[in-house]
């Protein structure tokens, strides 16, 4: 039963919790299945997103933590009289190894990458490779790659005009910035211990 | 008396800090914050239990020494899942080579009937660690309405919330989609890395009996339902 969504009126989230619960009588669940079957993507990604959330807790069924193991892992903390003290991150400064707007490529190659811009990077031992890609409106798709051995720890965060947007790799060490803000952009990468600046890079 | 801990999201690199700086009490907000992840990790390899205490407590020595690079709440989370993992595997491991060791000759060939370590999906494991955290920052009405709803199994019927958290019945839809819109909130500035959130309005009971209130340690979820002493000498 509860209340039934209005014909052409958006969704909100009490009527989208009421559709996956199963708590809508059928003339309004029709209504809530009409209008996803519109035009509205808003709409459904708002499904999508509290279904996702709400099924993550709905799985997430660990018991409570024994006390006795957490009693032992309070000890560890103990037995370390001395605590590393906090050493201060310093920024390294990422060496530019490859830049497709300056360094010659193949003919071919190019005709290949269209608008794009390959950048690579090395970050003392890893590598940080970059396609930048124009898109409409005037903003730019950044996609990467992290070679490192555990790519999932870093933290890539992209600074143009007056946004910042931040990246985490995944375990292969891929990831993608979309609508950043054309003009020079600064990039750092912070992973366990160590952060680094990429050199300025026009966008 | 000293002041209750509070946890919220933000609050790792301070914790760390305080942890850093000798402060017990920050190291068992520490651990009490992000102990379900580690656990549920270290479960999803079919340990003993002394295996599986033996894996909780080498991860959390881990980080001990780990603390000064770890400040970020994400960074955080990704660092105890994959050390869990790696833990916890190579002791699954251990132990079936020492049980293949143990075995005569002619039971050797039971051991491939033996299912291998499993592990976790870590990403789903950290997805919900990361919720976890998001129900932290919600008022407690909150918390404990969504815990009902969510993490209870079977979960609770309306009139049994209703009665539990003294509220109308017909308040329970209503602020229940509040709360889950104020997690989604949260859980996206979470996941931008964007500054918390102020000045948003905790979603109140119809009765206006909710409210901001702070959120203290034991108030989370069935994982975190052990209350703990707050004030100590």
């Amino acid at each position: 039963m509860k209340r039934p969504p209005v014909g052409r009126q958006h969704l909100d989230v009490r009527a989208i919790l009421d559709y996956l619960e199963d708590r809508l009588d059928a003339s309004a669940r029709r209504n809530v299945e009409d209008h996803l079957a519109g035009s509205c993507s808003r709409c459904r990604e708002l499904l999508h997103e509290v279904g996702r959330l709400t099924g993550a807790m709905l799985a997430d069924r660990t018991p409570p933590v024994p006390a006795a193991m957490r009693e032992r892992s309070l000890e560890v903390f103990g037995v370390r009289a001395e605590h590393p003290t906090s050493p201060r991150l310093v920024w390294q400064v990422a060496r530019l190894l490859f830049d497709s707007r300056v360094s010659p490529i193949p003919h071919a190659a190019r005709r290949a990458m269209g608008e794009a811009r390959w950048l690579r990077f090395a970050l003392d031992d890893h590598v940080l490779e970059l396609e930048t890609e124009p898109e409409s409106g005037g903003s730019m798709t950044i996609r990467g790659c992290l070679a490192s051995p555990d790519p999932a720890l870093f933290r890539i965060e992209v600074a143009a005009g007056d946004e910042s947007s931040i990246a985490w790799p995944d375990s292969a060490g891929r990831f993608s910035l979309e609508r950043v803000p054309v003009g020079e952009a600064s990039v750092t990468v912070q992973g366990p211990g160590q952060r680094w600046r990429l050199p300025a890079i026009d966008l | 008396m000293s002041s209750p801990l509070r946890l919220d999201p933000a609050e790792d690199a301070r914790l760390v800090e305080a942890c850093l700086a000798g402060e017990a009490r920050a190291w068992e907000a520490l651990v009490r914050r992000h102990e379900c992840l580690v656990y549920a990790v270290a479960r999803s390899y079919r340990l003993s239990d002394a295996d599986l205490g033996d894996v909780f407590q080498d991860v959390f020595a881990a980080l001990v020494s780990g603390l000064p690079r770890l400040r970020d709440s994400r960074t955080l989370v990704r660092w105890l899942s994959s050390t869990t993992q790696r833990i916890a595997r190579a002791t699954a491991l251990r132990r079936r080579r020492e049980h293949a060791l143990s075995l005569a000759p002619e039971e050797l060939p039971r051991l491939a009937g033996d299912e291998p370590p499993v592990g976790a999906d870590l990403e789903r494991l950290e997805q919900q660690a990361m919720i976890r955290l998001g129900l932290a920052e919600l008022a407690p009405r909150c918390q404990r309405l969504l815990e009902a709803l969510y993490y209870e199994d079977p979960a609770p019927a309306y009139a049994e919330i209703a009665q539990r958290l003294g509220v109308p019945m017909g308040s329970i839809g209503p602020t229940r989609a509040r709360c889950i819109e104020r997690l989604r909130v949260v859980m996206e500035a979470l996941f931008s890395d964007r500054p918390r959130i102020t000045g948003v309005a905790e979603p109140t009971f119809e009765s206006g009996t909710g409210g901001p209130e702070g959120f203290r340690l034991g108030d989370i979820g069935e994982c975190l339902s052990q209350p703990v002493q707050e004030d100590r000498a």
